[in-house]
């Protein structure tokens, strides 16, 4: 039997959902990256996403946002590739998140691993 | 490609072409267009694939209903049904009928996943809502018991289930279409 707060399936995975876009932006901040590189660096980490596919819808909503922006570039071997790149918009986006979620994960830190220091 | 697709990666492709079929075509069309590119990129990294490392590669791309199910929370579509939505036609027949009816057509609209929370509160309110409104009249109106006419007026807002049901009606016709 395990015990669970009510909901706290849906909470993490919307807390997932919420923040993996934020992911997306970061990996994008230094470098443009093509679909298939961006998914495999995120699937690389355990716990991020639960299956490939699932990163699209987002990458669309992304770009429909006008956080990020495409463009097609040759490939060394195979078809062109739809390369990522971080708009304006996008940067600034990032810079208010990381600010913010450093914030919330020191305070929920503070709590969660054993009591204020 | 080089034109010697796998047939899996066709009928998963197909599925996923399903799956989406409520969501807007030009975003749905992009969707599939990068997945379609995505798998096109790993096996052309495993040129000497099998069949079981093609499965493989689809696997990890996911279910075809899971990425639908994403693109709708990504682009705030709701779930359509298709066919006859038999849970919502019911609750609408009970909701039109004064008390008990209206109490179990109340209980399957909250039960339903078709009608949003919204929607579903709105219905809610018109019965209660005008109960509670005519019977302020009738007190307001300075009598201690109820004459004719407020009796009336209190037993016609019992009815008010109908334009419920017609409400809720219009936005599951709008919902399974």
């Amino acid at each position: 039997m395990r015990y669970m707060v009510a909901g706290q399936d849906r909470l993490l995975t919307q807390m997932r959902r919420g923040t993996l876009e934020y992911c997306v932006l970061a990996l994008l901040r230094q470098e443009e990256r093509y679909g298939f590189d961006l998914v495999r660096a995120l699937g690389s980490v355990d716990g991020m996403v639960t299956s490939e596919g699932t990163i699209y819808p987002l990458l669309s909503r992304l770009r429909r946002d006008g956080l990020v922006s495409t463009t097609w570039e040759e490939s060394p071997t195979g078809p062109p590739r739809r390369y990522y790149r971080l708009t304006p918009k996008g940067h600034k986006a990032l810079g208010e998140f990381v600010q913010e979620w450093q914030r919330f994960r020191d305070a929920v830190d503070r709590f969660v691993e054993g009591g204020e220091r | 490609m080089n034109g010697t697709r796998h047939r899996e990666v066709g009928e998963y492709l197909r599925r996923l072409q399903r799956s989406m079929k409520d969501l807007p075509a030009e975003r749905r069309d992009e969707i599939i267009a990068e997945i379609e590119e995505h798998i096109d990129e790993d096996l052309a990294g495993q040129p000497t694939a099998t069949d079981a490392d093609v499965r493989n590669v689809l696997e990890r791309v996911g279910d075809p209903d899971e990425i639908a199910a994403e693109a709708r929370e990504r682009f705030g579509v709701r779930a359509t049904t298709f066919g006859t939505p038999w849970l919502e036609v019911i609750a609408l027949v009970f909701l039109v009928i004064p008390f008990l009816g209206w109490i179990v057509g109340m209980v399957l609209v909250w039960v339903s996943q078709v009608w949003t929370t919204r929607e579903k509160v709105m219905a809610t309110v018109i019965v209660p809502g005008g109960v509670i409104a005519s019977s302020l009249l009738t007190i307001g109106s300075g009598r201690g018991s109820l004459g004719p006419s407020e009796a009336a007026v209190l037993s016609i807002t019992l009815f008010l289930g109908i334009p419920a049901a017609l409400y809720l009606g219009i936005r599951l016709r709008a919902a399974t279409r």
